[in-house]
This record gives structure tokens, C-alpha cells and sequence, in this order.
């Protein structure tokens, strides 16, 4: 079985279906997603949603619009409910962290087109009711940053795809692949050997297996992360709450369940086990938090895998020297948020192969070159 | 009113009180005899059950495939999602369905499946339409006032600090196995042993009373070695140094053999025992692969379990391994059948597959990597197709495949969760086979379940487990089957299969969320084909229940609908739902990441 595609996409996530969807929309024919387990498998089906601009770092920040503008506009574009509501990010702060870096965020967001604003107490605890008010300073709050449904989205997408023509391969693994003397690619799965014009590699934190064929050494390492659900409450909490000082996330479902995610010091490796001692860290965190959580119960916790790079920033486009072989991995645990804008941005290089300007500075190069991504002030690992 | 009088006659009764008190069941006032379970006492006055599907606009248990498990979530004296049938009735308690006006919004009374299906599916609905209904439905106690600490009126509750124990022996579950394989243990002098169970003291005492009928004149009973002396539960407990921790439910098992454990609804218990016998009953422990559901595939574990010979006429069986099991275990399957070809799920080295041909006899060119792939139609009596790594597709005739791998009982929860934390490869390897419900490895041993009425099935087995369970701690014990362990055994009762068709299709598959039979099959026309993409978009298995009461019924709902290879969700804790603030008091370190 020998199939020829204008573009081969490895991996079923976000980033890979957004790139096929948006390669599709722009009129390319021959596009086909292989993923090695079954589609959305990996952290795509596993992350908690949320979507937010508030970055430190310029590049990402600017990055974090577009993508912001472009899930405005997903539910129209795929003709099915992602479930998309943006009320806000709200970085609560306390007495005893820094206030000035909460300046300094807001400034260099308000620099870059995203006007975060600053909540005294009183607006805090009218938007998360049951706040730990002791100490409470005030927060850094976006109001467009959001929350979405992730299965919501990988279904839409598979949907989009399949009615457009594009071909998704489950349980075919890639095994290798080849940069032929014709300059094309070649796909060695156990399903047969597929030739492609472009390959995408959107394969998270399997992506350095894949590259490593081609002499290509990605810095990216798999980090076990865990999240926990509760029982539903009635709706009152919208924005999605984040403390810097526990490292802790918490939102809100239109269900009425929280769900929440916490930074414990994680295995790198691809275990997908739970552990007790999340459990436990996120429940010390979040009781301190809002109080009132200590009478709601967890009724499920389960673990992903983050593909961290050293700057918790994705390599995104073309690989040096191979421009038809196309990274797309190690998002960091932010991913989802930017998935819209890289899918866009990788499918306007394969149709037209200009890099876009927005996405240039997450070239592989930039480690080369000294210039990561570095957050200004805070970093933002831990934190979805 | 009628009174449970006549109710008590059946097979049920198991309680002796005859004072009537009075409770509130959402505002009037009944009458029902102390201590039987508060779902009796509704059905005496003539409620069925507490809990009423808002989606279905039904009686739950009305249509409900399993009406001996219907989903009694109700709430009591202000706690919300309380089984009824696990908690007895006291005079003055306040008893609330949970579909009427409760303290939580409850999963199930308007989300599930519907709310999932017309969000997801008509884009233009959002969620003011949500917010519609849930101001409308869901009266928990009034819109939130600025500065109020608790939302709503979460009620509050007090939680202790945890508490730890490192038994010999960890029971889980005292039923009439469980308490069984207590008396089955044969431990050093000194040795101690936790009991642990989810029901009140006096229905573990109901247990021990009911299992001294059942075990009466049957010819194992002289296997038990503390019967004679014992005629009360305290007694026996005393006489094997064993703690009996009523009220308590493990909810998790974790890398290192540690279980954990609520007690009540405020305490965290920390378990860590040398070896575990799950006696967890009917709901949790099941083979997720019954043996007659895709004809001519079995898996390994029925396959031991089977009597010897039944297996004689094959000529062209075929083994798949999904992951790489020890030769011990490969070397007992080999007792039973010989497969004349092994394909590999997995790449295996050459030291291992040298070790499968000498275990099995079988020539190496036999031994090929590949995995049936359900795409083409791979389990099938005839032939088995494979799609081997240089491209294309082979088909081999076979008469039987045998499928071995730690990954089949993906959703016996509990001892699913047990295994995960104990078990490597190396040590999976079952103690003699009982029966299909049967699990054992490393230290962890499970006896079989108890389906339905059929107790002496269990009872038998959790004998053997609690021997093997003595032998490996250094005591005497014969583990195994002795004849007449073994004609307890072969009286088995069939399992009651899922019934489509019921009025208006509306079996209900998961009873937390009300997804239907229909709902299963309406999904999978739709492009929701795997059971994974079935449960993201319905909500399957993410009830409070977490799966242990719709597991099964979803893997036989979907073998109904479709010929695909099942692909069960793995199982997490906690498994019963726990309060954070339990959690929060738990005496643990943990290594935080550097902010």
C-alpha cells in the first residue's frame, strides 16, 4: 500500500487536527492525520480547556491574541459548540507575593494588545464568591481570556475533517521517517509506507523520536501533569481562577464541576498513573484557597503528559534545513490555547511558504541563537 | 401505610427490630421499623426508590437493566449522593431525593447526556439557555450574596486528621467472602489483619449470620479453620487479631501497594498491608470479556479457569499477547492449549521470543509481531488477519484466539487499581484458577464475585484466596481447589444480560447519568464509534459511581451496536467520591516544585 498526500500529518491532537481542518479550508486536497493510539488520545482529550493572553513574554503574548480572535470565531467555522465562554483569567494576589510583578505583567500585556486590568478586593470576590479574602490583595484580570471544551473541539474537528475529504488514520503509529533524494517524504507505519510532499509533526512529547530520523534534536521532555474534577456545584464561579502563590488552577464547568490542576514535582516520563500525593497537594492548596472546597468532593483525578521545552515554549514551523519537514510540538501545557493560530500559520507556510511573522520567533533556531522565550517575571509553568 | 411486615418475608429480611419510628422524606413524615436500609423503608411506604431520572422523566430503576442496582442517590440529614440501600434507618432523619429540591446540583438531573447532546450539537444554544434552566431547576438555597464564605449552602462539614495501619492482611469488602477468607487465614502468631467495608457494623453482622446458614453442611466448611469456636462476628475477629473497620471505603490503590480509605465522609485512612484479598463483590469485579460474546475469542484468564479438556478439538488455536506476560504465567496457559501461532502486540526481544517457542513448542517463524486490528475485521473464528510491519495484511486460519495481557480487566475497579499499584510483569502470575471472576498476582488476591444470589461460588473462592494468602505468608494451606471447593463452584448462575427494546428504548445503560441504550447507539451512528469518544461526549463512567455500576453495561450495550474491538477507559481514583477537606488533613510529604 503505497499512498501519496500534499500533506502528512503525524499525530491526532489539537495541533494536528487544526492544521489538517485549516489545510483543508484552504483548498489543499490530499491531507492525512496518523495517530498511533486513538484520535484526541493525548493530552488534546486530557487538559482542563482554559484560554487565556495573560503571558509575560511579548512573542507569546501577541500570539496568544490571534489565537484568542481565532477561537472566537471556531464554533461558526467548525458548525458545532466548542462550548467557548470568555470570562476571564483572574491571577488572584496575596499579601505576601509581589505585587510589583503583577504590575509589570499588566504592563507588558497592556504593551502588546492585551488590556489585563487590576481588581481590588471587592470586584475579586464578587467574581469568585467564597474567595479566602485574608490578605487578599486584589488580581491581574482578562476579560477575554476563557474556557472552552476540549472533546467539544476534537469532535467538531474530526467532523470538519472527514466532511472535507481529509483522512485520519487510527492505530497507525509512524515508525520513521525519510527525506527521499526526490526531496519528498516518507512514511514507515505498520499500516504500510506513505509518501507525503510536507510532513507536520505534531506529536508532542513523542515529537523528538520522530525528528531524531532526521537528525533533528528537539528539546522536548514528557512531564507527567494531573487534574482533578468534583461533584458539581450550581453555576456561580466564571472566570477561571489561577494562584501563583500554590501554584494551583481551579474553573468552573458548565456542568457545575470544578476542575482544577496544581504543580507537584512530576516524573518525566510518559507514566499516566495518578498519585496520591496530588491529591492530597491540591487539596491543602485549594481548601486555603476557597475555603468552602473543603465540603465538595473530587469524584475523579487523571494525569497527561505536558511535552515541556527549557522555555515552556513550542517549537513551531519549518525544521532548519528540511523545509518540508514541519515541527509542531511541545507546547508546555498551553497548547490548546494556541492550537487556532498555529494550525493557521502552519497550513499558510505549506500553501504559500512564508513563515509567518507572529510565529517566526518559536523557530527551533531560537535556542541556537540564544533567544528563548523566557517569561519576564513568573513563570508560568504549573499553570494551564 | 403498610409496614415492611410483608416485605420482610422474602428472601431479604435480615433484621429483627420491630420498632417503628418516624422519618421525613422530602417534608412528609413515614413510618418504617429501625434499622433496615432507608430504601426498604421507602419501599414500605411505597416510594421505590430515591432517586428519579429528571432527563427520562421516569422511575430510575423502571427501566433499568439491573433492577437489584438501581441508583438510590439521596440525600440524608443535608448530605447529598448517599446510596439508600447502604445506610440504615434511625428515628427523625431527613431523607431527600435527590431530584427534588437537594443541597447540591446533582449530576444527572439535567446535565448528562441531554444537556451534553443539544449543547454540542445545535451551536446557536448557549449557555444563557443553561442558565435558564438551571435557575429554574436546580433551588439549592438562593442566589449568592457578596461576602457570604460558602456559596449556596454547601453545608459544612468537620474532618479529622488521617490515620495509618500496615496490617499482614488487608480484606476488602465484608460480605459473606470477605468475612469467608477471615476465617480461611491461617497467619503467623502476632500477625494482624485489617477488615475493611463501606456498611454499618450491624449489616456486617447480618453478613456473618447469613454466611453461617449458607455454609452449613456444606463438606468445604471444615476448611475454615476458626468456625467451631466463633459464633459471633466480634468473636472471630478477636480470635484472628483482626481490626474490622466498618463504614470505611477504599476509594484508592497506589504505586507502592498503598490503599486509601474514607472513613465515614472525615477521615483518610492510610493502608499499606503486605497482601490483599479483594472480596469487593459483584459490581466491581467482573470479567470484562464474557466468554461467549464474540465467538471463538477467549481470554487467557477464562481460558484458566476452564475445566481441562474442554478445549481438545481445536487444531489451529492462536495466542495474541498484548503485553509481555512472565513465561510462568505463559507456561499455564500452555497447560491448557497449545497455539500453533503467537502473534505479538508488542516488539519483544530475542531472548523473550526464544523463551515463548521453548515454552510453547512452537517453531520461531510462528512467532510474528502484529495485532489483530479491528478495522479489518480481525476476531474471527476462522481467520485472524494481521497487519504485519512491512506493509499489507496476512489472514491465518484459527479455530480459536486466545488474548492475553495485563490491559483485559481494564474496569474491575478496585482490583484493577490494586494490580497497577503492586504488579509488574514478572510477578503476574494467578493463583489456581476458580473461576471466571477470579484475579490474582503478586499480593494481591481476588476472590470471585458474587453474582447475585449465587454466594457459595464466592464463598468457595475467597477460601482459596485467604489459603494462598496464609502459604505466602510462611503458614500451612493447600490455595487450591479441593473437591469439595469445587463442587461449590461448578453451581453457577448465568449473567443477566442487557435487555434492548424496553419501552421507548429507554434502557438505561449508566444509571448516575441517564444515558441510554439508545443514546449509545445514537452516538455511534453519529461518529461517536469508540467507547473512549462515546464517554467524552455522554459523560459514561464519569458519574459519582465512576463506572462501577455502568462498566458492564456499556461493554455489553456496545457489543450490541458494534462489531469494533472494545476499548474500556482506564480506571482512576478515587472511586468513590471524597471530600477535599479529608484530604487536605492527610499526614503525608509532598515534594512541592520549586516556584
Amino acid at each position: 500500500m503505497t499512498e501519496h498526500f500534499d500533506v502528512a500529518i503525524i499525530g491526532a491532537g489539537i495541533y494536528g487536527l487544526m492544521t489538517a481542518h485549516r489545510l483543508l479550508k484552504l483548498g489543499v486536497k490530499k491531507v492525512a492525520v496518523f495517530e498511533m493510539n486513538y484520535i484526541g488520545s493525548g493530552q488534546s482529550s486530557r487538559n482542563a480547556g482554559g484560554i487565556r493572553a495573560q503571558f509575560a513574554n511579548p512573542h507569546t503574548i501577541k500570539f496568544m491574541v490571534a489565537a484568542e480572535n481565532e477561537w472566537r470565531g471556531m464554533t461558526k467555522e467548525l458548525g458545532y459548540n466548542i462550548l467557548f465562554t470568555q470570562d476571564g483569567y483572574l491571577f488572584s494576589c496575596y499579601d505576601d507575593e509581589d505585587q510589583e510583578l503583577y504590575a509589570l505583567h499588566r504592563k507588558l500585556q497592556n504593551e502588546n494588545g492585551v488590556k489585563s486590568v487590576w481588581l481590588e478586593p471587592d470586584a475579586v470576590r464578587e467574581l469568585v464568591p467564597g474567595i479566602n479574602q485574608q490578605g487578599l490583595v486584589g488580581a491581574n484580570f482578562h476579560s477575554l481570556d476563557g474556557i472552552l471544551h476540549h472533546d467539544a473541539v476534537i469532535s467538531g474537528l474530526i467532523f470538519s475533517i472527514r466532511r472535507n475529504g481529509g483522512k485520519i488514520y487510527e492505530y497507525t503509529p509512524v515508525r520513521k521517517v525519510e527525506i527521499g533524494a526526490d526531496g519528498k517524504a516518507l512514511l514507515h507505519t505498520p499500516n504500510g509506507t506513505f509518501h507525503a510532499e510536507y510532513v507536520v509533526n505534531a506529536t508532542a512529547a513523542y515529537a523528538p523520536d520522530i525528528a531524531s530520523g532526521l537528525g533533528i534534536s528537539l528539546p522536548i521532555k514528557p512531564v507527567r501533569r494531573e487534574l482533578i474534577v468534583t461533584e458539581p456545584l450550581q453555576f456561580f464561579m466564571k472566570p477561571m481562577l489561577v494562584s501563583l502563590k500554590y501554584g494551583i488552577t481551579i474553573h468552573q464547568s458548565l456542568r457545575g464541576e470544578f476542575i482544577g490542576h496544581s504543580s507537584v514535582s512530576e516524573p518525566e516520563n510518559f507514566d499516566l498513573k495518578a498519585s496520591f500525593a496530588f491529591m492530597v497537594k491540591y487539596a491543602r492548596d485549594i481548601t486555603r484557597l476557597l475555603p468552602f472546597m473543603k465540603n465538595v468532593r473530587i469524584v475523579r483525578q487523571w494525569a497527561g503528559t505536558y511535552d515541556m521545552t527549557p522555555d515552556n515554549s513550542p517549537v513551531l514551523g519549518p525544521a532548519p534545513k528540511i523545509p518540508n519537514f514541519i515541527n509542531a510540538a511541545g507546547s508546555s501545557g498551553h497548547g490548546f490555547m494556541m492550537a487556532p493560530a498555529v494550525g493557521k500559520f502552519i497550513a499558510e507556510y505549506i500553501t504559500t511558504g512564508r513563515v509567518n511573522e507572529l510565529m517566526r520567533p518559536f523557530s527551533l533556531e531560537r535556542f541556537e541563537r540564544g533567544e528563548p522565550l523566557t517569561e519576564l517575571v513568573l513563570s508560568h509553568r504549573g499553570v494551564l | 401505610m403498610a409496614l415492611v411486615g410483608e416485605y420482610r418475608k422474602n428472601q431479604f429480611a435480615r433484621y429483627d427490630s420491630m420498632t417503628v419510628v418516624e422519618f421525613i422524606y422530602n417534608g412528609r413524615s413515614m413510618r418504617a421499623e429501625e434499622g433496615i436500609t432507608v430504601a426498604e423503608a421507602l419501599r414500605s411506604n411505597g416510594i421505590r426508590l430515591g432517586g428519579r431520572s429528571m432527563r427520562l422523566r421516569i422511575w430510575r430503576d423502571e427501566y433499568h437493566p439491573f433492577k437489584e442496582v438501581p441508583s438510590a442517590w439521596v440525600s440524608i440529614d443535608g448530605i447529598a449522593n448517599i446510596n439508600a440501600y447502604r445506610v440504615r434507618l434511625k428515628g427523625g432523619m431527613k431523607v431527600a431525593s435527590q431530584t427534588r429540591r437537594s443541597l447540591l446540583a446533582l449530576i444527572g438531573r439535567y446535565s448528562g447526556t441531554g444537556f451534553y447532546y443539544k449543547n454540542f450539537t445545535r451551536f446557536e444554544l448557549t449557555r444563557n439557555f443553561f442558565f435558564e434552566r438551571v435557575k429554574k431547576i436546580n433551588d439549592y438555597g438562593g442566589p449568592l450574596e457578596p461576602g457570604k464564605s460558602s456559596p449556596g449552602s454547601v453545608r459544612e462539614l468537620e474532618f479529622e486528621p488521617s490515620e495509618e495501619f500496615s496490617p499482614d492482611v488487608l480484606i476488602v469488602g465484608a460480605g459473606r467472602a470477605g468475612i469467608a477468607a477471615l476465617m480461611a487465614l491461617n497467619l503467623p502468631g502476632g500477625s494482624s489483619v485489617i477488615v475493611v467495608d463501606s456498611l454499618s457494623k450491624e449489616m456486617i453482622e447480618d453478613n456473618f449470620r447469613q454466611l453461617m446458614l449458607d455454609i452449613k453442611g456444606e463438606p468445604f466448611s471444615s476448611q475454615l479453620s476458626s468456625l467451631a469456636d466463633s459464633d459471633t462476628l466480634d468473636g472471630l475477629l478477636k480470635k484472628m487479631n483482626a481490626t474490622l473497620l466498618h463504614g470505611t471505603t477504599v476509594f484508592g490503590a497506589f504505586e507502592g501497594g498503598q490503599y486509601t480509605a474514607v472513613r465515614g465522609y472525615s477521615r483518610i485512612l492510610l493502608i499499606k498491608p503486605s497482601a490483599v484479598i479483594l472480596c469487593t463483590g459483584s459490581e466491581e469485579i467482573k470479567p470484562v470479556f464474557p466468554k461467549n460474546d464474540i465467538p471463538g475469542v477467549i481470554t487467557s484468564r477464562t481460558l484458566l479457569s476452564m475445566p481441562p479438556g474442554l478445549l481438545q478439538g481445536r487444531k489451529l488455536p492462536a495466542l495474541c499477547l498484548e503485553t509481555p506476560l512472565s513465561m510462568n504465567y505463559l507456561s499455564r496457559i500452555s497447560a491448557v492449549v497449545r497455539p500453533t501461532r503467537i502473534f505479538l502486540s508488542f516488539e519483544a526481544d530475542e531472548a523473550y521470543a526464544a523463551g515463548l517457542s521453548s515454552v510453547f513448542g512452537v517453531a520461531r517463524a510462528d512467532i510474528m509481531p502484529g495485532r489483530p486490528s479491528a478495522a479489518h475485521g480481525a476476531y474471527n473464528v476462522e481467520t485472524v488477519t494481521i497487519s504485519p510491519a512491512g506493509g499489507g495484511t496476512k489472514q491465518f486460519p484459527t479455530d480459536l484466539l486466545v488474548l492475553a495481557g495485563r490491559k483485559q480487566p481494564r474496569s474491575e475497579l478496585v482490583l484493577l487499581l490494586s494490580l497497577n499499584s503492586r504488579m509488574d510483569a514478572d510477578n503476574c502470575m494467578p493463583v489456581p484458577a476458580v473461576n471466571d471472576g477470579m484475579l490474582c498476582g503478586g499480593d494481591v488476591y481476588a476472590c470471585g464475585s458474587l453474582v447475585y444470589q449465587d454466594s457459595t461460588r464466592s464463598i468457595a473462592s475467597a477460601i482459596v484466596a485467604a489459603e494462598s494468602v496464609s502459604i505466602r505468608l510462611g503458614m500451612k494451606g493447600r490455595g487450591e481447589l479441593t473437591p469439595a471447593l469445587n463442587a461449590a463452584m461448578t453451581k453457577r448462575s448465568g449473567f443477566r444480560q442487557l435487555q434492548p427494546g424496553q419501552p421507548g428504548g429507554k434502557s438505561v445503560v449508566c444509571p448516575c447519568l441517564d444515558v441510554t441504550l439508545d443514546d449509545m447507539s445514537r452516538l455511534y451512528s453519529e461518529g461517536y464509534e469508540t467507547i473512549n469518544r462515546m464517554r467524552r461526549f455522554s459523560g459514561l463512567f464519569m458519574g459519582p459511581c465512576q463506572g462501577a455500576r455502568c462498566y458492564r453495561n456499556v461493554f455489553e450495550a456496545y457489543l450490541s451496536i458494534s462489531e469494533k474491538q472494545l476499548d474500556l477507559p482506564t480506571v482512576r481514583p478515587p472511586i468513590v467520591p471524597v471530600y477535599l477537606g479529608a484530604l487536605a488533613l492527610t499526614d503525608i510529604q509532598i515534594e512541592e516544585e520549586a516556584k
